[in-house]
């Protein structure tokens, strides 16, 4: 552009030097025909000199056009001047005068004048229908004289002559002729001038809106200072900034003349824009809309302009104007207007974005924080990246950001067992010595060499907050290798629950033992009795008293049973697996239970097929031994016992006197298959679904009376399952009752 | 009888820890009647205290106690050389109705056998007391 200017600053130099020296030698010649024809005008001679020393000035263009059109005044005798550049998007500006709106090429006189470059002289306006009256009242004359060169309209000189003016000095052409050549000159130069200021002030006014839209202001800030700019910039007086509020949808304006006016809602906005998003004019909206807000208001031109926001409008730019210069406005100028718009539209996009991110982080952060458990970030290095508020209770203080710390300097493996030893923490107490910290860190080492899961596992620890017993796991985080988060180790506070089962235990234990001391003291007593340690007892005393030992014995069993399903329920048995010598087991709960079927007189048979054929022997002996290779189950060897126990002894109380008892054993590729058959009372179809049940008692017809505590299955079965065997029962009322137990067989052999 | 009167002039002196009076008294008129010199305790730190007195050939030992229970007085033994090899028999009543436990480490407290209150009459303690103390004077 620099280049250009000076070039034509060269041009219009070297033409000025020319024209010096031409027009003062054709100065003679001119003046003498214009005295011809003008007698009265001023001497032409004198314009030519004056013309030639006129330089026109960039630097100083105002004062420069003044002097000009002071000039064209004083020679063409006209009453005012106006000097016009025609733009590159066929507008027409006024030189030197503050911007208004330009006139469009074809409209109006002068616009016709310079689209059609032909001079246009107008006498007495007001007749003429083509060119709209300027002046309504006042009879006068106009001339509109295009500035052409090469074919192309640079402008137009406008000159207007009152009534009386026009009496004096009519237009004359060959004194118009003189100026448009010098205004040739001049209008190149203005247009450049135009063009380099246009540019320099629209990068201005831009730049004022970016700095605005992301400087740390309010919104009515931003949108006054882009108001202002848009103002200073195009020639349109006022316009209005509306927006939708995100969450109420309601528009209210946010800067300019709207402020105090009725607004539109956006949903009838939509229906004017179109989907392009290009403004939308309206005209004389009395008329020709049902607007409600604007019928108030009475006529005027309003434009909107759309604010896009990732294609959905979330306000407008609203431009009221008492008469239509909306499209006299110039591309430049609009495209401002749009580009004003698109600036706050995408700011608005940016800022719900970054809203919502500030949001989202807030939201998870607050559930972090909130959580109930803890939940520890660990870098690689067993770091603590971050650590929620629950896990700086646990581990710290709610204080202490614990980020930093090595996460195993926050806490001490402690063994609950130590502060009040039971009998099973005698039992445990090596197994505890190796579930120390060093176990812990090494599962946690592996875990970073393999990245696998660790469980959840229950720990008492210690930390600087006191003691906690806590349900610890890790898992692998993102596996993003440049990521510094490795692992998240959440805990979870198990203290409460773990003191209340604590409690409920130790109630039971207490309960336990306080129905038990008695019932051992009435038991160790009469023992003694019916031992005759304190003398010998009468037959009738004798038999009474067996009576009240069995009575005992039934209620410690219904203790011992008691206790068992409560802590079947709590879920506080420990199964000791071993692989168990099934055929022994058997044979040795027969012979415990030898005196009561010797009682009831019941032939019991084992059958092995196997690997024991000695055991096809009937059982009378108790003392049968026999040396066998047997079959092996996984089974903890006390449970096992007792569900051997009690489904023998049931088959024994259900049987009749003189009954038969098979007992059968029957090793398959995983389990092992336990039957025990008798040929006693039976079960009928209906209750046998109930044998199972807790304190079911099945009516049986023939009323053998049993004496269970009505538990004995239920704990058969739940330790069964527990053992992750199965068991069924086939019966038939009157013929005998069969119970199928499955139990899993051991694949390892014991070492001895 | 010969055999019975030998014990009599040697009187087997056993120690007795138990918290319940009516559970201590069977026993103890158990063992008298058994021709035993019977010391007895109420919680542990009393046993230990007896102890002090005089050394039983063997201790009848409950668990749960107020002040110091079984297992806690068993440890308390162990750190003393003099009472460190006294047979012990375990008798309780706690939840387990039939307690296993680990052998070896039962032999390293110096636990004989545990006995169920509800299960062993007086007469079953008193006959695995004898036995074991059979076992010991031949060891």
């Amino acid at each position: 552009m620099g280049i250009f200017l000076i070039f034509f600053t060269v041009l219009s130099w070297a033409e000025n030097i020319i024209l010096k020296y031409m027009l003062k030698e054709k100065a003679e010649g001119i003046s003498r025909g214009l005295q011809r024809e003008n007698a009265g005008n001023s001497d032409i001679t004198k314009l030519l000199f004056d013309i030639a020393d006129f330089d026109f000035a960039l630097i100083n263009m105002r004062d420069s056009i003044k002097k000009m059109k002071n000039l064209i005044m004083k020679y063409s005798g006209a009453s005012s001047c106006t000097l016009m550049f025609l733009d590159n998007y066929g507008y027409l500006w006024k030189v030197g005068e503050k911007t208004t709106y330009p006139f469009k090429l074809g409209e109006g006189i002068a616009g016709w004048s310079a689209k059609c470059q032909k001079r246009v002289f107008v006498n007495d306006v007001s007749s003429d229908k083509r060119y709209k009256p300027l002046y309504k009242n006042r009879q006068g004359a106009m001339v509109s004289v295009p500035v052409v060169k090469n074919g192309k309209t640079l402008g137009i000189i406008s000159l207007t002559y009152s009534k009386e003016k026009l009496k004096l000095y009519p237009p004359n052409n060959n004194v118009l002729d003189i100026f448009v050549k010098k205004m040739r000159v001049v209008l190149e130069n203005v247009f450049l001038y135009y063009v380099a200021e246009n540019e320099k002030n629209e990068l201005r006014a831009r730049k004022s809106i970016s700095k605005a839209l992301e400087e740390n202001i309010s919104l009515e800030e931003k949108v006054e200072i882009i108001r202002k700019n848009v103002v200073r910039f195009t020639s349109i007086n006022d316009l209005s900034i509306y927006l939708e509020d995100e969450k109420s949808h309601e528009i209210s304006c946010l800067g300019g003349a709207g402020k105090k006016n009725i607004t539109p809602t956006l949903d009838l906005m939509n229906i004017y824009f179109n989907k392009k998003g290009k403004k939308h004019d309206f005209l004389d909206l009395s008329e020709k809309f049902d607007f409600n807000f604007i019928t108030k208001r009475g006529s005027g031109y309003i434009t909107m302009y759309p604010i896009f926001s990732k294609s959905k409008i979330m306000g407008y730019i609203l431009i009221e104007e008492k008469i239509k210069n909306i499209d006299n406005l110039s591309v430049l100028e609009k495209r401002f207007i749009e580009l004003a718009s698109s600036h706050l539209g995408e700011y608005l996009v940016r800022e719900t974005s970054s809203k919502k991110i500030i949001e989202e982080k807030e939201k998870w952060r607050t559930i972090f924080h909130n959580v109930d458990d803890g939940i520890i970030l660990l870098s690689r290095d067993k770091i603590v990246i971050e650590a929620n508020l629950k896990a700086r209770e646990i581990l710290g203080s709610k204080n202490t950001s614990l980020i930093g710390a090595n996460f195993f300097s926050l806490f001490k493996i402690i063994n609950p067992e130590v502060e009040s030893p039971t009998l099973t923490s005698i039992k445990n107490l090596d197994r505890f010595k190796k579930s120390d910290k060093e176990e812990l860190e090494k599962k946690i080492d592996k875990f970073f060499s393999s990245q696998k899961v660790i469980r959840p596992q229950e720990y008492y620890i210690q930390t600087k907050s006191g003691k906690y017993w806590i349900i610890g796991r890790m898992k692998t985080a993102i596996q993003d290798p440049n990521s510094e988060l490795f692992g998240i180790i959440h805990i979870k506070d198990i203290t409460k629950s773990k003191e209340v089962e604590q409690d409920k235990n130790e109630f039971m234990s207490m309960v336990s033992h306080e129905l038990r001391t008695p019932l051992s003291a009435m038991k160790g007593y009469l023992s003694m009795i019916l031992n005759s340690d304190y003398g010998k007892l009468s037959k009738k005393q004798e038999k009474s008293l067996k009576r009240v030992e069995e009575s005992n014995e039934r209620m410690v069993v219904l203790v011992e049973d008691i206790l068992d399903v409560s802590r079947i329920e709590l879920g506080r048995f420990n199964l000791n697996k071993e692989p168990i010598n099934l055929s022994n087991i058997t044979r040795a709960m027969v012979r415990e239970l030898g005196a009561k079927i010797q009682e009831k007189n019941i032939t019991l048979k084992i059958q092995n097929k196997l690997v024991d054929p000695c055991l096809k022997k009937t059982i009378k002996n108790p003392e049968h031994t026999c040396n066998d290779l047997g079959v092996y189950v996984l089974a903890d060897r006390d449970r096992l016992m007792q569900i051997l126990g009690n489904l023998i002894d049931n088959a024994i109380k259900y049987s009749f006197d003189g009954g038969k008892i098979d007992i059968n054993i029957k090793p398959d590729k995983n389990f092992v298959e336990i039957l025990v058959k008798d040929d006693g009372v039976g079960v009928r179809k209906e209750d046998q679904d109930k044998l199972f049940r807790r304190f079911s008692r099945i009516h049986n017809p023939l009323s053998i009376q049993a004496g269970g505590t009505g538990l004995g299955l239920y704990i058969t079965k739940k330790l069964i399952l527990a053992h992750n065997g199965n068991i069924s029962v086939s019966s038939k009322q009157g013929k005998g009752t069969t119970f199928s137990v499955k139990m899993p067989i051991a694949k390892q052999l014991p070492l001895i | 009888m010969r055999v019975k009167g030998e014990i009599k002039t040697m009187k087997q002196h056993i120690l007795i820890v138990e918290d319940d009076n009516v559970l201590q008294e069977m026993y103890c008129e158990k063992f008298e009647m058994d021709g035993f010199k019977v010391e007895k305790a109420a919680t542990g730190r009393e046993g230990l205290k007896t102890l002090e007195k005089s050394v039983p050939d063997i201790i009848l030992l409950d668990i749960l106690m107020p002040d110091m229970n079984g297992l806690e007085m068993l440890k308390e033994m162990k750190k003393n050389r003099d009472f460190r090899d006294i047979p012990v028999i375990l008798l309780t009543n706690l939840g387990e109705s039939k307690i296993d436990m680990d052998s070896e480490l039962s032999f390293a407290l110096g636990i004989k056998d545990y006995l169920i209150k509800t299960k062993h009459t007086p007469d079953d303690v008193s006959k695995r007391v004898k036995q074991i103390l059979k076992v010991e004077q031949l060891g």
